[in-house]
């Protein structure tokens, strides 16, 4: 039996094996991805990670390194419309297919061709075990449409790869953030540095910030059996509450440090200010921006990292194919300013700090109550976040460079392995209830806590037909019964269920309609019963069709 | 070069967009239902800067606050007339020369929207934004609603004017159908749908608008008390129209039972044409006279409710009156009428005036008179209580 943990990310995908040391103490290892350039020739040594980004050559999707690669030449000759990026953004969401050599590739598809290059070029080539367990980690925040559409990109990978797995009845999905604290604590266990007492039955916050999402989770840690070994296996992980989707990450900094560049290219070079250019010089123009911002984002980090407080750059940019040099002068006073958005004291929707905030008000926890505040993910690194995240709470937070980007694939290893030898399992909340829309207003359908609980709602049939239509709102837990006006303004249309009743029902009959998730995918499974007599069992959540 | 990062394609793909950016204007318009003058003015400003980036917010607004709201009516979108105009102003102002917000508006608010009301009114919105251009990719999803959307209106009958502005006959087609659908109900809201069908069709030239008049009062079912439904619906006759529409109605009589339908509605009508444009007046006489069953109620409508001073019946007793020709059907019905108009209607009546028109024409026209008289004296006597209108009375047929 073989264990494995994908991290699939907004911009890259990792994956890990999980190992017993020597002690017996579990930890994830960071497997390398082989990969080619553009030129169809291995790159040595093979990357940890794998971009998830794609190009279309012809008929071919590209993954990767190679995919990149093929991008940023086809800038050159304008095909950036084949490269598709930051594709988890879309999960769930219904948004109209790619279409590529009159093939439509929908989001989950998109996905499902970087799980399924990592099982080829990684478990199948790499492992001689014949049975595999598999988690894929999965924003805490994302909503059972976007759980469904992961787990729908894993099987599709998994199907198409042939490789076998050992099904567990908990679940294929674990969070990111708890995946992180997973690996941490393991590698606490292990390393025997102790960083965070578990025997104080400690309340952490993990703030998971990556390229594309935000996470923040509260778990509370104890051992299951105080006297026995004080192993991994040992520790409960009690998670308490999750933040709702947060959609920011390492691509809006990038982004937006594109844009002042972009700024600085028109001041430097004023002939630029009045020049119309066509769809695909924009395109190409941002596309170049963008790459070059998350370089020099990367730079100036790691020189602020070592006291500096200034990066300069010389930069060559086409414009309608024409040849401009860009000066470039990143300050901390300037990037303090630019990153203002984020990590300043404002409303701002992409703003780092707020959704801390938030949280604290939402879980009514005071900040001086948690014990730990662990920042993870690819964006963590950044020093200007974490000094503004220190300065919000007064008081420094737990990081761990070496890991931060790498821990949320190991935490999947190493769950991988609680899964197959402890049967272990820890249940998560949702980040959302889940409500349908009556006659008089929103009616609660399945609760945040409501994992193990099956919730009965009846419904009363507005005329004579055949279906009960669902129509689902996200939002936050109003309690119990019918969502009040302080509810509406949270409530996310997530799209139509009709129940098929199998035959025509009166006006007036009274449908019992039962949710309940089972594992924790998030999935949410329904029923139907008419006068004590189920007429329809299905999952929750799909459109219309 | 300035909009090198104008490119909204990806926020605006669908509903979701980006969920805190969402979840900010739900809050702005949660403020301004209930804010004061000032908040309201706040949140419009906040949202006016937003500009596309506010539109899956607004839209799931729209979404989950049409419907009742707990608090008061005037915190759902569907009663609060000021909030439903702000976002008509936000939508029309962004959606001009920017595709991708008019994609969003068709895809979230009309192709995919499976709540009827909000449909209906996201639909009068953007026929308000396209006039007559809508583009094939917004033609293909209108033309092609999701089952949600068909799940709560069989017939579809809120995408007809919309369908109308750029595909005649598949608008034909879809109204023939839902007035089909909408009167097997036989309720008067969906009676009032049908209504509004032919209002869409009422400039309409050519044999359009007589075929779907002939369609909906032959399908309406009897039995039912439709008057004040038909009498708020009129049409608007056009010059192109008034012939087919008045061969149609004329063709409708007298079918079993149903000729108060007509009446109600063609009354109704004539009244509101000329309260439009009373130069159609003429027009409309002139047809009138070649439709030997609807003339019978022409000067119940010319002569109105309760408006026998406007400037059209003026005009048609100047007509009368001083008309060379040898008396005819017209003038008889004409004298009825005011005849009536002077002696048993409504209480509300300028009998002076009434009579003032009388005096000369019962000069001109002795004989005419005389018979009228008799008739309605007879019918006073039979309906001693009636406030009601004289039905017409065939003097002499056949001369028309």
């Amino acid at each position: 039996m073989a264990y494995f943990g994908i991290d699939l990310g907004t911009t890259t995908t990792l994956i890990a094996e999980g190992q017993m040391d020597a002690r017996g103490m579990y930890c994830g290892r960071i497997q390398l991805i082989p990969q080619s350039d553009w030129q169809n020739n291995p790159i040595k040594p093979a990357p940890m990670m794998l971009p998830s980004v794609t190009f279309f050559l012809d008929d071919e999707p590209l993954i990767g390194v190679c995919a990149k690669q093929h991008a940023a030449k086809a800038d050159a000759i304008g095909y950036t419309d084949r490269y598709v990026h930051a594709v988890k953004r879309l999960m769930g969401r219904d948004v109209p297919p790619f279409v590529f050599s009159n093939n439509e590739y929908q989001p989950s598809d998109i996905a499902a061709l970087y799980v399924e290059y990592v099982i080829k070029e990684v478990i199948i080539r790499g492992t001689s075990d014949e049975l595999h367990v598999l988690t894929v980690t999965v924003p805490a925040s994302f909503t059972t449409k976007q759980r469904q559409d992961t787990l729908r990109a894993i099987n599709t990978a998994v199907h198409r790869t042939g490789v076998r797995l050992q099904v567990h009845r908990s679940s294929m999905l674990i969070s990111e953030p708890l995946a992180a604290l997973l690996s941490y604590i393991a590698h606490d266990i292990e390393s025997g540095v102790r960083k965070i007492n578990i025997d104080s039955h400690p309340k952490i916050v993990v703030y998971d910030i990556g390229g594309g999402t935000l996470d923040i989770t509260l778990v509370e840690l104890g051992w299951k059996h105080a006297t026995e070994e004080k192993t991994l296996s040992n520790v409960t992980f009690k998670v308490i509450d999750v933040n709702r989707y947060t959609q920011v990450g390492g691509e809006d900094f990038d982004e937006t440090l594109a844009r002042w560049l972009h700024q600085q290219l028109c001041q430097q070079h004023p002939v630029l200010n009045d020049l119309v250019l066509s769809k695909q010089h924009r395109q190409q123009l941002r596309h170049k921006l963008i790459d070059e911002a998350e370089k020099l984002k990367i730079r100036f980090n790691d020189a602020y990292g070592d006291g500096e407080t200034e990066v300069q750059k010389s930069i060559e940019v086409t414009v309608a194919d024409k040849e401009y040099t860009l000066e470039v002068n990143l300050t901390e006073q300037i990037a303090k300013s630019t990153f203002e958005c984020f990590l300043g004291n404002n409303d701002d929707p992409k703003n780092c700090i707020t959704p801390i905030k938030s949280f604290f008000e939402r879980t009514h926890i005071s900040p001086d109550s948690i014990d730990y505040f662990l920042c993870v993910g690819g964006m963590s690194k950044f020093v200007l976040l974490r000094e503004a995240i220190e300065v919000y709470l007064a008081r420094p937070v737990l990081f761990s460079m070496a890991t931060a980007e790498l821990a949320v694939a190991q935490g999947a290893a190493i769950y991988s392995m609680l899964k197959g030898l402890d049967n272990e399992q820890i249940t998560e909340p949702a980040s959302d209830a889940y409500y349908v829309q009556t006659v008089n207003g929103f009616r609660k359908i399945i609760g945040r806590n409501d994992a193990e609980m099956c919730v009965n709602t009846k419904f009363e049939k507005e005329g004579d037909s055949q279906y009960v239509d669902l129509f689902i709102f996200a939002g936050e837990d109003c309690g119990r019964g019918n969502a009040g006006f302080d509810v509406y303004h949270t409530l996310l249309y997530q799209g139509g269920e009709r129940i098929d009743l199998s035959r025509t029902y009166p006006k007036g009959t009274e449908v019992i309609v039962s949710i309940r998730y089972e594992g924790d995918d998030k999935t949410p499974y329904v029923t139907a019963n008419v006068d004590n007599q189920e007429v329809f069992n299905g999952i929750l959540g799909r459109e219309m069709q | 070069m300035k909009h090198v990062f104008d490119n909204e394609e990806g926020l605006l793909s669908d509903l979701m967009g980006d969920p805190q950016e969402s979840l900010i204007v739900q809050q702005y318009i949660a403020d301004f239902l209930d804010g004061s003058t000032q908040v309201r003015t706040g949140v419009r400003e906040q949202l006016r800067q937003l500009g596309t980036k506010a539109f899956p917010g607004m839209m799931q607004s729209i979404l989950s606050r049409w419907a009742r709201v707990p608090g008061g009516n005037k915190l759902s979108l569907s009663e609060n007339h000021a909030a439903r105009e702000l976002l008509k102003d936000l939508i029309c102002g962004c959606c001009k020369n920017n595709s991708c917000a008019r994609e969003f508006i068709v895809r979230s608010g009309i192709q995919k929207n499976p709540f009827k009301d909000s449909r209906a009114w996201l639909i009068s919105v953007f026929s308000d934004i396209v006039g007559g251009k809508v583009s094939q990719k917004e033609r293909d999803m209108i033309d092609n609603p999701d089952d949600a959307v068909r799940s709560t209106s069989e017939s579809l009958t809120e995408f007809i004017p919309l369908v109308f502005k750029y595909d005649h006959d598949k608008a034909f087609t879809m109204a023939t159908h839902s007035i089909q659908v909408c009167l097997k109900t036989r309720s008067c809201e969906e009676l009032t749908n049908a209504l509004c069908l032919l209002q869409v069709f009422q400039n309409d030239s050519g044999a359009i608008i007589g075929e779907l008049i002939t369609k909906l009062f032959s399908h309406l079912p009897m039995g039912t008390n439709y008057q004040r439904t038909l009498e708020s619906k009129p049409i608007t006759f056009t010059k192109l129209s008034i012939t087919p529409a008045f061969v149609a109605l004329n063709d409708l009589l007298p079918p079993r039972g149903r000729n108060k339908y007509v009446d109600w509605f063609f009354v109704s009508s004539v009244c509101h044409t000329i309260n439009q444009c009373d130069a159609l007046l003429a027009d409309m006489e002139k047809d009138i006279r070649g439709r030997s069953k609807l003339v019978r109620y022409w000067f119940r409508a010319v002569l109105g409710h309760h408006q026998y001073k406007c400037p059209c019946v003026q005009k048609l007793y100047d007509s009368v009156n001083l008309s060379e020709a040898p008396a005819d059907y017209l003038k008889q019905l004409f004298i009825q009428y005011i005849l009536g108009a002077e002696n048993m209607w409504h209480t509300g009546i300028d009998r002076s005036w009434v009579k003032s028109l009388i005096e000369p024409l019962r000069t001109s026209h002795m004989q005419m008179f005389i018979e009228a008289e008799e008739v309605a004296r007879r019918i006073h006597e039979i309906h001693p209580d009636s406030e009601d209108a004289p039905p017409p009375i065939r003097i002499r047929h056949g001369v028309t």
